[in-house]
């Protein structure tokens, strides 16, 4: 259902002003913390991630690993309240930083398959719970970076 | 996600169980999605299919679902396997591992 977007065609490639390497560019977004809008955050990750020329794989890695930090961060998530995923895209590299409300400082369980396979995704992977009442976790992923086999 | 059953329609217990999946699996679906398959374990026969040739996302959360119904299965004497497994699936078996838990038909 949501293939349709995630192909990078020339026509996006060449509604980038100037070349590729020259964007910088942030989004943010923002849904109800529940896992009935992760589908909607998945396909505007494939999206951005078009606009960056990724491979095909590599948006896919993007999709799943943005899908799995939220899914981490969801667990924790104050009911009623927001899930942000604030994009910043560069050149050669996406970085998507997804935050909720929590009560109380939480950290994700490193241990974790969903961690393993969101580590394994990503280029890097950071959780900040700097702030007792917040949890996010920062992942970034480079074009042209050795990806997995 | 969607999950139809074919073996209503199965000719004998010889036959194998295909359970076709569609759509996304991901945490909002995967308990709804684990029920249905842990059902179908009631009255399938010793082989379960699963095709998944039309499933459109599948992350961890998906792949600890097929997981746990395989070992429901083993243990209640059924051999599962996968079938129809798009390229992204068969990407983030390989990523994780799981490529060698799980029997693949072509």
């Amino acid at each position: 259902m949501t293939d349709e977007t995630v192909t990078p065609t020339e026509e996006v490639s060449g509604a980038v002003p100037g070349d590729v390497a020259g964007i910088r560019d942030a989004v943010s977004v923002r849904l109800p913390a529940v896992s009935a809008y992760l589908s909607v955050l998945r396909t505007a990750t494939a999206g951005l991630a078009a606009r960056l020329d990724f491979t095909l794989d590599q948006i896919e890695d993007l999709r799943i690993a943005v899908d799995e930090a939220c899914a981490m961060l969801l667990r924790h998530a104050v009911p009623g309240t927001d899930l942000t995923a604030e994009f910043e895209l560069t050149g050669q590299e996406m970085s998507v930083r997804v935050e909720v409300a929590t009560v109380g400082v939480t950290v994700p369980k490193r241990d974790d398959f969903a961690w393993m396979v969101l580590t394994a995704l990503a280029d890097d992977v950071d959780a900040v719970s700097d702030s007792p009442d917040h949890m996010a976790i920062v992942l970034r992923k480079r074009r042209g970076a050795a990806r997995p086999a | 996600m969607t999950v139809i059953e074919s073996a209503l329609l199965s000719a004998g217990a010889s036959a194998p169980t295909v359970v076709y999946l569609s759509g996304d699996i991901d945490i909002f679906t995967t308990a709804q999605l684990r029920q249905r398959l842990l059902n179908t374990l009631d009255y399938s026969t010793d082989l379960l299919v699963l095709d998944l040739s039309q499933v459109t996302f599948c992350g961890a959360g998906g792949l600890g679902v097929l997981l746990g119904v395989q070992g429901r299965a083993q243990a209640q004497g059924i051999r599962l396997a996968l079938t129809g497994v798009p390229p992204r699936i068969a990407r983030l078996l390989r990523v994780t591992g799981l490529d060698l838990r799980f029997e693949v038909m072509a």
